[in-house]
């Protein structure tokens, strides 16, 4: 997009992103994914609680003006822990993507490219890892590297990266005949150049829109595991951790876990109107 | 074709045998600590050391090198079908094959509602591309798939059994306590079949030859029913192996939820009371498991589809 001078005012990705722009309920959500976000990031700033500090005094409080969002069974302040788990959270399942992107475009364009028997190793491993359940990756790392620290996040990586590497080996391989590549290769160009030059280029659309869904599939999976115990160990929070927390006073308190529920599904929510705009102000370039 | 087919069937135990050495290789560089109880690191076992145990490590005092523990393990595995020692009063061998066959009825009610619910869905969405109908299943489709799957457990537990006393929490107890968690797994399902479904059908509607049927007159019932849902099915039938091996992980987290005493509590299990060959005993059952499905898929494209056919038999005969 920068790489395009001002003097040609149209180019495909601005098209789209105009497109996108007319969109209002994606932009909406949008918004409110990057107030979640910010929010989270700047948590010093929005509470003033230790989102480790108890407060046996105080427990399983409903939600009031000092507790926003009520406080658990041992007197924490919900809506810090829930601040300063989201940064946890947005840590773990950001690092993933991006591993998982770096991953996925690496070996999809080295399957797609020069294809033969590469493609065809990288094509059979990846049918391999894509058959390993997710939850059987992240249980196999904790136990390997130690469980607690958040280690799970290569879990999550290796099992965001086969649908990408597969979705770029398909996008690559399909534009390898045309002719501009051709060109390109009967002009003795250099194959990283027509790699960063035209392949890369013509793939974005389908890709971004494929990172991008695997950002709100990392939120789902890493708030799983952290449900279901696997996730990171005191003090530090992460949104799954809270609420199994909650889980345990649902009848008396079930604020503890509604609440908690409603920003991961909302994050998860917004991030997936977000993607499917953005889908279809790409695809609507192609017709 | 069948050659081709019974090449990929043998290919499965070179396969199993390297997924076992790169996990039985690692869980052996683990720390002890971190797996406590972990077999192989012998002070440990041989205080917990069962007659079993022992049978499959006698010769391992002999020839200690680590590959010879792992020839030993896949000799036992193989020829003996016994996955190592657990504290368990039965058999490894007999408690994974009992909790992958209560997984599988969950993994498959949960298939095949997923199906029948989402096929017709996503068709309709197709064919009403852009109409009110269309909207709303897939906005409905985009929140199913963004409710965290612990949610909509708490949910219907909520509902089913606080609430109206039909079901109950926990466990295994008759045939009731399969609803649950069977409604949870098809959830994700639903999500993912009327996706793929809603492109399939998109993808045969676009195509030159329905323009041409429109053309001619023929009715709008017969082109939907024999010639959009029969074209898009063998796109819809090359994504099922996806759906399967997805909605299987979905059933092992499921469990876990609903302590139900499926192959993904013993997972679980496994790992917090220390027991790695149970560890590895699910990851090849389950791996040959994904594996089968992945070759039964392929055949079932293979089969409805002439194309397909055409190309593997190309394949076989290489």
């Amino acid at each position: 997009m920068s790489t395009e001078k001002a003097s040609k005012p149209s180019s495909p990705a601005r098209r789209a992103l105009k497109r996108f722009a007319k969109n209002r309920l994606a932009l909406f959500c949008l918004a409110v994914f990057l107030l979640i976000l910010v929010v989270c990031l700047l948590a010093p700033l929005f509470t003033s609680e230790d989102p480790a500090e108890l407060n046996l005094g105080n427990t399983k409080q409903n939600p009031s003006l000092a507790h926003p969002m009520g406080t658990d069974i041992l007197g924490r302040d919900i809506l810090a822990r829930m601040l300063y788990g989201g940064r946890t959270t947005f840590r773990i399942c950001f690092v993933a993507m991006l591993l998982s992107s770096a991953f996925g475009l690496f070996f999809g364009l080295l399957s797609g490219f020069f294809g033969g028997t590469l493609d065809q190793m990288i094509s059979r491993a990846n049918d391999g890892l894509a058959s390993i359940p997710t939850f059987l990756l992240a249980i196999f790392v904790e136990v390997v590297t130690g469980a607690g620290k958040g280690n799970y996040m290569y879990a999550i990586a290796l099992a965001l990266t086969p649908p990408l590497i597969r979705l770029t080996r398909n996008l690559v391989m399909s534009i390898m005949g045309s002719e501009y590549i051709e060109a390109a290769r009967a002009l003795g160009v250099k194959n990283s150049r027509i790699i960063s030059g035209h392949v890369l280029r013509n793939i974005a659309g389908p890709v971004i829109v494929q990172i991008f869904s695997n950002f709100s599939e990392a939120i789902l999976t890493c708030t799983i595991m952290g449900y279901l115990g696997l996730g990171v160990h005191s003090p530090r929070v992460e949104w799954g951790t809270i609420i199994k927390d909650g889980f345990g006073f649902i009848l008396n308190a079930p604020l503890q876990i509604a609440l908690p529920c409603l920003v991961v599904f909302i994050c998860v929510l917004t991030l997936n109107i977000v993607g499917s705009g953005i889908r279809d102000a790409l695809s609507e370039e192609e017709e | 074709m069948s050659r081709y087919f019974l090449k990929r069937i043998i290919l499965l135990l070179p396969t199993l045998l390297a997924i076992l050495l790169a996990v039985f290789m690692l869980l052996n560089v683990t720390s002890p600590a971190r797996f406590s109880g972990f077999g192989i690191y012998s002070s440990g076992y041989a205080e917990g050391s069962t007659d079993l145990l022992d049978r499959v490590f006698e010769s391992t005092q002999a020839e200690p090198g680590l590959f010879n523990k792992y020839l030993r393990y896949c000799y036992n595995l193989l020829i003996h079908g016994e996955f190592g020692a657990s504290d368990s009063i039965f058999g490894i061998s007999q408690e994974i094959f009992f909790r992958l066959g209560i997984s599988l009825i969950l993994a498959g009610f949960g298939f095949l509602i997923s199906l029948l619910i989402g096929i017709p869905l996503g068709v309709t969405a197709a064919i009403k591309n852009g109409d009110a109908a269309d909207r709303i299943i897939s906005m409905g489709t985009l929140v199913a798939a963004s409710i965290p799957s612990y949610t909509l457990a708490v949910l219907t537990m909520v509902i089913f059994t606080v609430q109206l006393r039909w079901l109950p929490l926990l466990g295994l107890s008759s045939w009731k306590s399969y609803v649950m968690p069977i409604m949870v797994i098809a959830a994700a399902g639903i999500a993912m079949t009327v996706k793929m479904t809603r492109s399939a059908v998109l993808e045969v509607l676009g195509k030159q030859y329905i323009t041409v049927l429109h053309a001619k007159g023929i009715s709008e019932r017969d082109i939907i029913f024999r010639h959009i849902l029969k074209n898009s099915f063998v796109t819809i039938a090359s994504t099922l192996n996806n759906l399967a091996a997805q909605l299987l992980c979905g059933t092992l987290i499921a469990e876990n939820f609903f302590a139900f005493p499926g192959i993904g509590q013993l997972v679980f299990r496994s790992v917090s009371q220390g027991q790695p060959y149970v560890l590895l005993g699910t990851v090849a059952v389950l791996s040959v498991l994904l594996m089968s499905f992945n070759i039964f898929f392929d055949f079932v494209c293979a089969l409805i589809s002439p194309q397909i056919r055409m190309e593997y038999s190309h394949k076989g005969r290489k």
